[in-house]
């Protein structure tokens, strides 16, 4: 994260929008669609997150950092979104690869077999990740690829630091009792 | 591995899978443009904004919509007919006039709350088909529903509710996929505070009145029975381990148990299990009860944490423990039904269709074999039902307050307030299914038709709570709008 991110608030609304579009919009993008499985949805969530937070500049006073403030509306919104038919909540998984996205070795494994391998694991896992129920799914996505640490992860959706880590603990051993029949973890 | 070794690896994992799933898939300037857009119409905003909310209005805002609409529409009307089963629904005759006979002012979709005024029982939503003359109808309703000499009697008929079933959910394109993924509702229940308890296939909810989720827990696998204590806290049997939580939803500890029980009740921190290998209570995780190969039918806990027990055919037979494990009472019960429970504040026992004291005398008996007995409000009263009747009756003397039969179809489901004196009833039949909810004299406070059956409904004195397949759909049951 940006050593910036605790920084006054710049007073020029729009630009300050701007920037933090610029650094965090694909995280917010990302992180919603984790919520709602949807792109077209999550695309909607990840405008109106910015679009809120301007509306909202004046409640920001760089308390807590930027991406945080940024995460907890994304999360709200994304929980408004889901509550306005929450029922629809697990929508059936976009495919990661439909939009066309070829796959391709990992670049870590210089036996592109072996990097081939090792992809395929790693689909595996993310389809573990996201059979996870929502609070599982939330706190493995921020925990593990946001890297917040579990306060800020209280802090984002608004639960006890302890439900988060009791959570953690919970999600980790899932995956790993899902690893272990399939890989990756080894 | 260590955990830290875990981490490390499914940090690294999930990020390559993340950037991996989600390659090339960004926030693009044509997204930035159009934030920059949208803010520059905007203009600078106030220092405080008010939020406008967008694509997020929450079914109950729909429910008040609909509401708002039909009662406008109604109040264009120039004169309501009385007889509604044209296609209007029964609980709008309720709004025609109070029960001095002026009419309302504000308009109502349902009965004023907290007014027992029954409905016109001479209406053609209701069929009074007692021959007593004690028996409320005509404009003798409201006195004789007061003063049940006998209880009223009332037929629950689907096609009298108007309307038309939807059209068959198969050929909504465009839902069929979420079939497969939703997770299955299976029980609804209402907490003390209001908030109701959803149970899914795959977590334990809890929501608020207005629709939102205020705590949510996952079960890590599918449940296989259910109980709730005697504040509605519930206790779920998911694979061998029996989960607690309390009225509000929030874990309250596990019992984990060498196999997975067939059955299950729970109060205060006592747990009782059943399964082929016999009976078994704990308070907290210790076991204090063991009844090894006794084979119960159905256990029910009182709140001093006595046990009671109906075993099966051929003879069955009714046990009563105190809370030490002492034997209090052993007798042979009336081969009819398994519905078993504490009335009565555990003062009484409900086995099959006949009600005993803890020393087994006989007290009163149901007016049919019921399913089904649940305590109501304050525990004064009792909700019993079967495929064909509920009743609500006054524990400690047995007197029926109502009666109700399904005219068509099959009572599916029975649900009562803490609350308050209101139960519900939900008819199905081959066309769909329609809800009813009534108060102590028998009163309708409304009805409906549903469009499927419900997998549950629960009750409490402002609102009516439909658990479907696709949801949780709440309605008022006061006049004062959206809750």
């Amino acid at each position: 994260m940006s050593q910036t991110d605790r920084a006054a608030p710049p007073t020029d609304r729009s630009a300050a929008i701007d920037r933090l579009m610029r650094e965090y919009g694909t995280k917010v993008l990302h992180l919603a669609y984790y919520y709602l499985k949807d792109r077209h949805l999550a695309e909607d969530v990840a405008q109106e997150v910015f679009i809120k937070a301007y509306r909202n500049w004046d409640s920001f006073r760089g308390e807590s950092s930027a991406y945080t403030w940024l995460y907890r509306i994304t999360v709200n919104l994304c929980r408004d979104k889901a509550r306005s038919a929450w029922w629809r909540r697990l929508l059936p998984t976009d495919d990661p690869r439909s939009a066309g996205t070829e796959v391709e070795p990992d670049a870590t494994g210089t036996d592109p077999e072996e990097a081939a391998v090792l992809s395929d694991e790693r689909d595996r896992l993310m389809a573990h990740v996201m059979q996870l129920s929502e609070p599982y799914r939330e706190v493995v996505i921020l925990y593990y690829y946001h890297d917040l640490t579990t306060v800020e992860i209280a802090e984002v959706t608004g639960q006890n630091e302890n439900t988060i880590k009791t959570r953690l603990f919970r999600a980790r051993a899932m995956l790993k009792q899902m690893l272990q029949k399939g890989g990756v973890a080894r | 591995m260590s955990d830290l070794d875990l981490d490390r690896e499914l940090r690294q994992a999930i990020k390559a899978g993340v950037d991996r799933s989600l390659e090339g898939w960004t926030f693009t300037p044509a997204m930035r443009q159009a934030v920059l857009e949208r803010i520059e119409a905007e203009g600078e905003p106030a220092a405080t904004p008010e939020t406008p909310r967008r694509q997020s209005l929450k079914p109950v805002y729909w429910v008040a919509a609909a509401a708002a609409a039909l009662i406008l529409a109604v109040n264009l009307l120039p004169e309501r007919p009385k007889d509604f089963s044209g296609g209007g629904a029964p609980e709008a005759s309720s709004m025609a006039s109070t029960e001095t006979g002026e009419p309302s002012k504000a308009p109502r979709l349902l009965a004023q709350p907290g007014n027992a005024a029954p409905l016109n029982m001479s209406a053609p939503e209701i069929e009074d088909e007692s021959d007593d003359p004690g028996v409320p109808g005509g404009s003798d309703a409201l006195t004789m529903a007061m003063a049940p000499a006998a209880p009223v009697k009332l037929t629950l008929r689907i096609e009298e509710l108007g309307g038309e079933a939807a059209e068959d959910e198969v050929t909504r394109s465009g839902e069929l996929m979420l079939m497969a993924v939703k997770p299955k509702m299976l029980d609804i229940a209402v907490l003390p505070d209001g908030n109701v308890a959803l149970l899914s296939s795959s977590s334990l909810r809890v929501v608020d009145r207005a629709g939102n989720v205020v705590a949510e827990e996952p079960l890590v696998q599918e449940p296989t029975a259910l109980a709730y204590g005697s504040g509605a806290e519930p206790a779920v049997v998911s694979g061998n381990v029996v989960e607690r939580f309390r009225a509000d939803g929030q874990p309250a500890g596990s019992l984990e148990l060498d196999g997975t029980p067939a059955l299950v009740a729970v109060v205060a921190d006592r747990t009782a299990v059943a399964d082929e290998s016999g009976v078994k209570v704990y308070a907290g995780e210790e076991q204090v009860l063991s009844l090894d190969g006794l084979r119960a039918e159905a256990i029910a806990l009182a709140d001093d944490g006595a046990l009671a027990v109906l075993t099966g055919t051929p003879e069955p037979r009714l046990q009563v423990y105190a809370a030490t494990g002492a034997l209090m009472m052993e007798q042979a019960a009336e081969p009819d039904g398994s519905a078993l429970a504490f009335l009565n504040g555990g003062t009484e026992v409900a086995a099959g269709s006949e009600v005993y004291d803890r020393s087994g005398i006989l007290l009163w008996s149901f007016p049919f074999v019921p399913e089904h007995v649940a305590n109501v409000g304050s525990g004064d009263l009792v909700l019993a039902w079967n495929a064909q009747s509920a009743a609500l009756i006054r524990a400690g003397t047995g007197e029926p307050l109502w009666l109700a039969e399904a005219g068509s179809g099959t009572i599916v489901r029975a649900a009562a307030a803490l609350d308050s004196d209101l139960a519900a009833v939900v008819v199905a039949d081959e066309t769909g299914a329609g809800v009813w909810v009534m108060d102590g004299t028998g009163a309708w406070r409304h009805a409906e038709r549903l469009d499927e059956v419900p997998v549950d409904v629960a009750v409490t004195g402002g609102h009516l709570h439909i658990l479907s397949a696709d949801g949780l759909e709440v309605r008022s049951l006061s006049d004062e709008g959206a809750p």
